[in-house]
């Protein structure tokens, strides 16, 4: 598969698996906290707190109705408008937002906008950053959103050992100078629609890593991300064929 | 001002008898509250269980399990993970549930079935004053980060 088949297919199976959100909250409106995610794959329940007291929390239960993680609902607030860090800034914590990340590895997001994304893909490409080593791959829906993120790219390619791969839709990416340390790819067309990143783990499988979005409509976004191995490297067979 | 002379005293009616809540200082210092109690509530654990169980009056051991752990951990702004609830799991059947049975403050058949339901005693006044007291001062970084003033610029 060449085309976007794969992330559609990736896409459908995280829909298909239900998870279950637990808003423990004083007030019942607080549930609304969650509402980034889609409802077709998760149940949202609420529970009262007594009023007066901490903040509530968010338990969230996987398919198989086991315990997955829980999260306080401050930290879902501020993740849902998260700062955009690199990896070398000095107030750059990603634990934090990282310890988020797993607990709500692979729910469907249907409503997040570019902002949220890019705090997303900051955790991906830090992990790599951090690893310093293994494969990186990259696609652009825009030759803008690339340039954007170029000195970001150069330094990573610059400062680490990582194999760093960005595809993009040919239209953009096959005059583009070549970058050191970058390969640049041609999309094919249903693959340039996506925003996705994947990263190996650099030879360890906990570190791997991936993030896939498809834009439904202007600045809302749809997608999950992962920390399953196994879904990066369905990601990377797809993306090996482009290599050909 | 309009005063309701008929509705004014509603709220009055508890303190009909000559017996007083003692205030918070006095239960603190005093002896109207066993130390089995203060033991009980002297953990972050026991009492969110608690907190729990004064507004649902009863809850599985299953439920009071995400509970303690989602709570405790979020009071610190930390997310947990499956091996933190296994923890929180292994101490509220082992160590914590126990301990606030034998002070009286829960009821529970101990067969360390997760289905098995957990009931709030009934509270004396002072140990519900004391509860609530130490309600509003949990998870304190987020309080001073989000009460009145926290804010000011």
């Amino acid at each position: 598969m060449t085309d976007g088949e794969v992330f559609a297919d990736l896409l459908g199976e995280v829909e298909a698996r239900r998870r279950e959100f637990v808003v423990y909250a004083a007030d019942e409106a607080e549930a609304d906290v969650v509402a980034g995610f889609d409802t077709r794959n998760v149940t949202v329940t609420h529970r009262s707190l007594p009023s007066g007291g901490p903040p509530g929390f968010v338990v969230i239960r996987g398919p198989d109705g086991r315990f997955a993680g829980s999260v306080g609902i401050p930290e879902v607030r501020e993740f849902l408008s998260p700062p955009i860090r690199r990896p070398w800034d000095d107030d750059w914590t990603g634990g934090g937002y990282r310890a988020l990340l797993a607990v709500l590895d692979e729910a469907l997001f249907v409503s997040f906008d570019r902002r949220q994304l890019l705090a997303t893909s900051r955790e991906i490409e830090d992990r790599a950053w951090r690893a310093g080593r293994g494969t990186l791959r990259v696609g652009f829906q825009s030759r803008a959103s690339f340039e954007l993120q170029l000195a970001f790219y150069r330094r990573l390619a610059a400062d680490t050992d990582l194999d760093v791969h960005v595809y993009g839709s040919p239209d953009w990416i096959r005059d583009r100078p070549s970058i050191e340390g970058v390969t640049l790819h041609e999309a094919p067309e249903g693959l340039a629609a996506y925003w996705f990143l994947a990263f190996d783990g650099g030879g360890e499988a906990e570190n791997a890593c991936a993030l896939v979005a498809e834009e439904w409509y202007p600045d809302d976004y749809r997608g999950f991300w992962s920390y399953d191995a196994g879904t990066v490297e369905r990601i990377y067979d797809a993306l090996g064929a482009v290599e050909g | 001002m309009v005063h309701d002379d008929g509705r004014d005293t509603d709220c009055g009616n508890d303190s009909d008898g000559a017996e007083e809540v003692p205030s918070v200082f006095d239960i603190l210092v005093g002896d109207v509250i066993g130390d089995d109690v203060f033991r009980a509530v002297a953990d972050t654990r026991r009492r969110f269980a608690l907190y729990y169980l004064l507004e649902h009056r009863e809850a599985t051991v299953e439920e009071l399990t995400d509970v303690v752990t989602g709570w405790s951990f979020a009071a610190r702004a930390e997310a947990a993970g499956p091996t933190d609830r296994d923890a929180v799991a292994t101490g509220l059947t082992h160590a914590h549930l126990p301990l606030l049975r034998e002070a009286g403050l829960v009821t529970y058949e101990p067969d360390g079935d997760p289905d098995d339901v957990v009931t709030l005693a009934p509270l004396s006044d002072p140990v519900r004053t004391l509860l609530r007291w130490a309600y509003e001062r949990e998870g304190g970084g987020h309080e001073q980060r989000e009460g009145p003033g926290g804010n000011v610029e």
